[in-house]
């Protein structure tokens, strides 16, 4: 097993199609994504009901890096570990292009219940060293939403 | 496996923002979270629905524990009944937070109140805390309007 570690974001405004989190593998690194929540806390009630569509991309080390968004430190879930060598985006909202992009999932999330995915050992989405992932919010939502979410990576070699 | 033990929050009103629960690991026993359910049970129906963030923080052993909470019994009971009682220190409810040393984010979420949260970790991703360190479960804010909610955080003493 490698070592772990989660990227969280707090209170992000999210009013366009967006690149959620973007992750990308250090060089002879390769990242499994253990799990992944995404839940908002500003539109409530019936009324403000909405469903959205959701990818989780693998990009290619031709791809080009999102951007607008914020940078993440990796928390090491053992205090004493090592720093990440992958590096974490949230909230971009460039969204990563170029390379090669292929779908590995596609989703769709109620914004009025979490959207959380624990994947089992032999499901994790796997990239591998210099490959992006990112998780893709399709589309703007129709008003705009305050996000918290975390992403739990292990980081092999 | 190490010990593993059950801590409850018990009733209570909820009308600030408060450190749902704080963890301090003893010195050289780390403490792993298993898993923790909160349920509240006053706030019903479309007009009350609520949503706040809750954030997972880690703090360095040089955080100054929260504090006006609820402070449990010496000896919280282990799940095994031959095993010691546990080393870390376990409160709940604090009104003044965990403040100072260094605090990380480990998680970040949202919790709508006319519904549970539960959270269950896989053994790889279950949130750990150092010896000396503190773990707390804290609200983003105070919630709209007084709620009263139960509940029980189940955790690993791995030394």
């Amino acid at each position: 097993m490698g070592r772990m570690y989660s990227v969280p974001f707090v209170a992000a405004a999210v009013a366009a199609a967006n690149d959620l989190f973007e992750l990308t593998a250090a060089a002879g690194k390769p990242c499994v994504v253990h799990s992944i929540e995404i839940e908002q806390y500003t539109e409530v009630g019936d009324a403000a009901e909405e469903g959205l569509s959701l990818t989780l991309r693998r990009g290619t080390s031709g791809t080009t890096s999102g951007s607008g968004g914020s940078s993440v430190t990796p928390v090491a879930q053992i205090s004493s570990d090592a720093a990440a060598g992958l590096a974490a985006e949230s909230n971009n909202t460039t969204l990563m292009t170029g390379g090669t992009i292929t779908t590995l999932r596609a989703w769709a999330w109620n914004v009025r219940i979490p959207f959380n995915k624990v994947f089992t050992p032999d499901t994790a989405p796997v990239i591998a060293g210099g490959e992006r992932l990112v998780l893709r919010l399709e589309g703007a939502p129709a008003d705009s939403i305050t996000v918290n979410g975390t992403v739990m990576v292990e980081e092999i070699g | 496996m190490g010990r593993v033990y059950q801590m409850f929050f018990g009733a209570y009103d909820y009308g600030v923002q408060l450190d749902l629960f704080q963890f301090t690991a003893a010195a050289g026993i780390p403490v792993a979270v298993h898993g923790f359910g909160m349920f509240p049970y006053t706030e019903i129906g479309d007009g009350n629905d609520q949503i706040i963030s809750l954030s997972l923080l880690r703090g360095s052993s040089g955080t100054t524990s929260g504090s006006g909470g609820f402070v449990p019994g010496p000896g919280l009971p282990p799940y095994q009944p031959s095993d010691s009682a546990a080393s870390f220190a376990f409160l709940s409810r604090n009104t003044t937070l965990m403040t100072g040393g260094t605090i990380t984010t480990l998680r970040a979420w949202v919790w709508d109140f006319r519904v549970p949260f539960y959270k269950y970790f896989t053994p790889e991703t279950r949130p750990i805390i150092a010896g000396s360190e503190r773990m707390v479960l804290r609200m983003g804010s105070a919630p709209a309007s007084v709620l009263q909610q139960v509940g029980y955080v189940i955790a690993e003493e791995l030394a």
